[in-house]
């Protein structure tokens, strides 16, 4: 980066940091640093869901979804609309009933303390795991960037914003949201414009999307799924045909599992459900959720269509055999180098066929499906070009690490101009601290109002709860940041924090919906019900091969079936 | 503390809710048809 980027990206970092410390400092009290004193408007709240859902993670990995595997991902989101509707009629009532600071504290009136603390400490554990990946992920940008190794990025990150979120509390969160979500969104706008302004000095949109399409990266909608096999694979059954229930997205995974995946997050995770609770009425946090719903869905067609974009960029380049400059270090290493040369000379052949074949389908008329044999050659060297990636890794002994999440990174590094590329270098941070922010508060906001002030101080005076607030912050900033270490392995980090989520969410949303479905459970049902959902998803993963998705369905329908039929018992009791 | 009074709940704009759920059901139908029209599955 040249240094007119660094002043870009620092003088962003240092005001959105200092606006955000100005704005919620004065918090006197808990309803202050974890609500906002009720005062935050819903533009406001809807914005800072957008962030605090769209991590670095959206933007690094997501891009790099769609640069290897097309679209298809988008499908997770389908059922975002409807989750969101749903919250509104359904989940806002009860967390709007009475003031309170999280989503637990709803459940200590309805099952007791014991359901209470099992839910808090499930959304902890969940939280801080993938907190550690939210802010690991940018730390791939700066470290092929700058040559700092991993270790100072994650540092540098996590003290950051553990400093504007232990000073500013809910409030900084909100308004450094705003800010970074804005950045995001331009970013995200520019790099479209500037990736289809280089590619038309080549060919037209319609040629782009042509060839995109012939290299299957626009599967964005797809309504037969691999398999329509209802009965799910053992585990152990390597040999078997994927059933339905394997394949990760397509339009039933996206609508049903999507709908379950999204009504846990936004209706359970404390971390968006805070959001919600900042606002002045009812009214307002039902806007601020609608927001998401418009805009959520359009906004991965934008990522997922830089990643397809950013494909037909390198087919009509010279991409490196590796993204993930680690990866080349390795392949250039001594004892590697010899053993290299006939992989990167095929690798530049199979390139250059692949660009001419490219150029030969934008030219011909009446688009790729009229050419039958020119575009089973293209698809060819489509696959040839893949398997040689795939064969310079395994050659290097990383053959189970895909460098997904390099893709973007490498196009900012080397493509964009000064200035931009400090902006858009900006917007991956921004990104990872909007999550980081959002994550840290509300895991604080846990920690003080369902533990420590219901076990172990509940006399504590306002002023003695805010100081342990601010203490409980720095100690879940160093935490989080020690996680986010642990995760510091290979594969596409996008899919790993969702099925971090995916093993609790569903469960945490089943206790919420038994609370709304029947009137007669009570405490036992609440908390044996919790623990029968996770059960029930931990025994499908161990025994049956689901994708992810299906997790949250299982955990939600796992703690009705057991709540439902304790609270049978409990009745009786009564 | 400036929290609605759950006696007298606030009406909220229903026609938000159609908004939502048509403009969802328009944007899955145009992925559809762009998928249809110009993905081509490698190998397909």
């Amino acid at each position: 980066m040249s240094w007119i980027d660094w002043i870009v990206f620092f003088g962003f970092l240092a005001y959105v940091v200092w606006d955000g410390v100005r704005r919620g400092i004065g918090s006197k009290n808990l309803e202050a640093y974890f609500a906002g004193s009720r005062a935050i408007p819903w533009w406001a709240a809807g914005l800072s869901v957008m962030a605090t859902q769209a991590s670095a993670i959206t933007v690094i990995g997501t891009t790099g979804q769609g640069h290897d595997f097309g679209m298809e991902f988008v499908q997770t989101y389908f059922g975002l609309p409807l989750a969101m509707i749903l919250l509104c009629i359904f989940m806002v009532p009860l967390l709007r009933k009475n003031p309170i600071l999280t989503a637990y504290e709803y459940l200590e009136g309805r099952f007791g303390a014991a359901t209470r603390t099992l839910a808090s400490l499930i959304f902890l554990v969940s939280r801080c795991l993938a907190f550690g990946v939210v802010i690991f992920a940018p730390s791939v940008v700066l470290s092929a960037m700058t040559g700092l190794d991993t270790l100072s990025t994650v540092i540098f990150i996590g003290v950051l914003t553990t400093t504007y979120t232990m000073l500013g509390g809910v409030s900084a969160v909100v308004w450094t949201d705003v800010k970074q979500m804005t950045v995001i969104i331009f970013g995200l706008v520019l790099t479209a414009g500037i990736l289809l302004w280089s590619l038309m000095g080549q060919m037209g949109l319609g040629d782009a999307i042509h060839i995109m399409g012939a290299s299957g990266k626009l599967n964005a909608l797809e309504p037969e799924p691999a398999s329509w096999n209802l009965i799910p694979n053992l585990a152990w059954a390597e040999d078997a045909a994927p059933s339905f229930w394997e394949d990760r997205y397509n339009l039933w995974s996206g609508l049903l599992g999507g709908l379950f995946l999204m009504l846990a997050y936004f209706g359970c995770d404390q971390s968006q459900v805070q959001r919600i609770l900042t606002n002045p009425s009812a009214n307002e946090s039902r806007k601020a959720l609608l927001m998401s719903a418009f805009a959520k869905v359009p906004m991965q067609i934008l990522v997922l269509f830089i990643g397809a974009l950013l494909y037909l960029f390198n087919v009509m380049g010279a991409p490196p055999l590796f993204f993930n400059p680690n990866h080349k270090a390795l392949a250039e290493s001594s004892q590697n180098i010899e053993a290299f040369r006939p992989i990167e000379e095929q690798y530049r052949q199979a390139l250059q066929q692949q660009r001419r074949l490219a150029l030969q389908l934008a030219e011909a008329p009446d688009g790729p499906s009229s050419h039958p044999r020119l575009l089973e050659r293209y698809q060819a060297s489509v696959s040839q070009v893949s398997a040689l990636r795939q064969q310079a890794r395994a050659r290097i002994g990383v053959g189970d690490q895909r460098d997904t999440n390099y893709v973007f990174p490498h196009f900012i590094l080397h493509n964009l101009p000064p200035m931009v590329l400090g902006l858009l270098v900006a917007a991956i941070f921004a990104a990872a601290m909007s999550s980081a922010d959002s994550a840290l508060n509300s895991l604080t906001s846990s920690t003080i109002v369902d533990l420590y002030k219901r076990w172990l101080r509940p006399d504590a005076s306002e002023r003695q709860a805010l100081l342990a607030s601010r203490i409980t912050t720095v100690f879940w900033g160093i935490a989080a940041t020690s996680a986010a270490l642990l995760f510091a392995g290979g594969g596409s980090v996008i899919e790993l924090i969702n099925r971090v989520g995916s093993f609790f969410y569903g469960s945490l949303l089943g206790v919420f919906v038994l609370a709304m479905i029947s009137k007669r459970a009570g405490p036992w049902a609440g908390f044996l019900g919790l623990i029968g959902g996770m059960a029930s998803v931990l025994a499908v993963h161990w025994t049956l091969r689901v994708g992810f998705l299906w997790y949250n369905v299982i955990g939600c329908l796992g703690v009705l079936a057991v709540g439902l039929a304790v609270s049978r018992f409990e009745e009786r009791r009564l | 503390m400036s929290v609605q009074d759950p006696k007298q709940p606030e009406k909220f704009d229903t026609r938000l809710y159609w908004g939502v759920g048509i403009t969802a059901i328009l944007w899955m139908l145009l992925l559809y048809w762009f998928t249809a029209t110009f993905n081509i599955p490698l190998g397909g």
